[in-house]
């Protein structure tokens, strides 16, 4: 069955918090690739990128179970392969659903040159959307982003990006005029833009990188 | 109107010093000054600009980083509303056995939108045929693991429990204190049966699983109808597909459907329901215009149906037809006539 791997898991597989602590515990006993940490790293790096690859291909056109499976295989490997030498280890989670990201990019160009497809007849379902496997960590993200812009900015820039608030009511809410949760939204907007592990999330300009050629375990 | 001098203002004034002077509004809202606002913007005012930068094509990669920011952003707000990956995300966690955080959520919404409920359903029969298809996760897993030079992971007990409290890891072990562990000495050898237990199964399921990859015909592997499918495309605005995309993903949809499996193994067709989808495409090829996605993917999907059936006069004068229009699926069409072409 599907989810007997997910029952195995001494965690959710949403919870990126533990899996960070996992992978952190197994990097700081030195990386061994045996024990329980190990296992529960690996494990929970398979069913995270089964689920989230399996989210993103129910909604792919043109492609079958045999490229799911190609890409789980690809996605997998990538993070087993620097298992032991990613940077930033309580982040784990967060290399992980980016790798997943670039695995979906780098599937769709390989089907776009096998294809050889005119841009011009190729249905225009192409862009790619942030995953909503990633909400939890580009919240992470966007804290981490604000923590060092003024307390006033980083109060607006919350209520706005992370609560979801419109102008009128944070400006309510806070005692300030509109036109400044305006400028604030602004500036933590131009940090936002800059971020590099936001960045990470939408665009393939950022480690890591994205698999290429055939599958690891080939 | 408002919206953009409530927007000048804002951005030359600093709150912290009241005696700046604020420029003259008729200063010019530059498009760069909107691109860099666009996440910030609501839903009309970055349809604006959208409109604007197909005006100014140099700035359309500078629109692309936009919007995927604020789409990026949007997506993790609370009460961000409900998109297809949503849904996507709930079906595949149905499969999976996973919890869904907001299922609720995403219920109600596919409940009161009939695009969205369209794309459940879809998504639903996707994701099937890819279970049905699939090697079996926990043989896949121990492969890959295999593969990369790992023992097996710890395996379920006997009695279906998550692993024992020991084996996980030990950051959640500092955490938990529910139950004590049984000793190592214990625990180990019966540990150790499973595992072995488990790499025997992994081992003749794979063997089994390559036997039933080398006996699958070789036309039905030129043919590969598993791999036939269709998602259609939503358009922006959240439009439901058009009903021939619709009727496309259904017939596609039945191939797939047309399946039968043993344990993943030994993939066969269902003759009748083979033939019922592929008369569903054929009627869908007369009424679709020839250069329609939808046309060219359904001739692609009946060309494969045909050669799988043994009809290759059928399959290549419908594939044939893919070539002379100069159809993206050209190529992949040429290279299944070429194949009917050998035999």
């Amino acid at each position: 069955m599907l989810d007997d791997l997910a029952r195995r898991l001494p965690f959710p597989v949403d919870d990126y918090v533990a899996a960070g602590r996992a992978y952190t515990a197994w990097r700081e006993a030195g990386a061994v690739r045996d024990g329980a940490d190990y296992e529960a790293v690996s494990l929970w790096t398979y069913v995270y990128i089964q689920r989230h690859l399996a989210g993103r291909f129910a909604r792919e056109r043109t492609s079958g179970p045999a490229d799911l499976d190609d890409a789980i295989t690809r996605a997998f490997g990538s993070v087993m392969e620097r298992l032991a030498s990613i940077d930033d280890p309580p982040r784990f989670a967060h290399y992980v659903s980016v790798v997943c990201k670039n695995t979906v990019i780098g599937h769709r160009g390989r089907r776009r040159e096998t294809v050889e497809a005119d841009d011009r007849v190729l249905p225009p379902d192409e862009e790619v959307t942030p995953s909503p496997y990633a909400a939890e960590a580009v919240r992470a993200d966007i804290e981490a982003a604000l923590s060092d812009l003024p307390a006033s900015v980083r109060e607006v820039a919350r209520l706005r990006y992370l609560d979801g608030l419109d102008y009128e009511t944070i400006a309510e809410r806070t005692g300030r005029p509109i036109a400044s949760v305006r400028t604030y939204a602004a500036r933590a907007c131009a940090r936002l833009r800059a971020d590099p592990h936001l960045r990470a999330h939408h665009f393939d300009d950022v480690l890591p990188p994205m698999p290429t050629g055939p599958p690891p375990d080939e | 109107m408002i919206f953009w001098i409530e927007f000048l203002r804002t951005c030359y004034t600093i709150p912290s010093s009241r005696t700046r002077q604020a420029p003259p509004l008729s200063t010019p809202v530059t498009l760069d000054d909107r691109l860099d606002a666009y996440p910030l913007l609501p839903p009309d005012e970055r349809a604006a600009v959208e409109r604007d930068v197909e005006a100014a094509p140099h700035l359309a990669s500078r629109l692309a980083e936009a919007r995927v920011l604020a789409a990026t952003l949007d997506a993790a707000a609370p009460g961000a509303p409900v998109t297809a990956d949503d849904v996507a995300r709930r079906e595949t966690d149905r499969l999976l056995g996973h919890a869904t955080p907001d299922a609720d959520r995403i219920a109600a919404a596919v409940a009161a939108d009939d695009a969205l409920a369209a794309e459940a359903e879809r998504a639903r029969a996707r994701l099937a045929g890819w279970a049905a298809a699939a090697e079996p996760p926990a043989a896949h897993f121990a492969r890959l693991m295999a593969a990369h030079g790992a023992s097996l992971p710890a395996a379920t007990e006997a009695d279906g429990r998550t692993t024992a409290r020991a084996d996980r890891p030990a950051a959640d072990r500092a955490t938990d204190r529910t139950a004590a562990a049984p000793p190592r000495a214990r625990r180990a050898p019966a540990f150790r049966r499973l595992v072995l237990a488990m790499g025997v199964v992994a081992v003749a399921y794979g063997a089994a699983f390559t036997g039933s990859s080398l006996m699958v015909p070789e036309r039905d592997r030129v043919a590969a109808l598993a791999e036939v499918g269709y998602v259609a495309p939503v358009v922006r605005g959240g439009d439901a597909p058009g009903d021939q995309a619709a009727r496309l993903t259904a017939a596609l949809d039945a191939v797939a459907g047309a399946r039968r499996t043993t344990l993943g193994l030994f993939p066969r067709y269902d003759v009748a329901a083979l033939d019922a989808a592929a008369a569903d495409l054929d009627v869908l090829i007369a009424s679709a215009d020839p250069a329609s996605v939808v046309s060219q993917e359904a001739r692609l999907a009946l060309g494969r149906v045909r050669l799988q059936q043994g009809r290759d006069a059928d399959a290549a004068r419908v594939l044939g037809t893919l070539v002379a229009g100069e159809s993206y699926r050209a190529p992949e069409a040429r290279r299944l006539l070429d194949w009917i072409r050998t035999r």
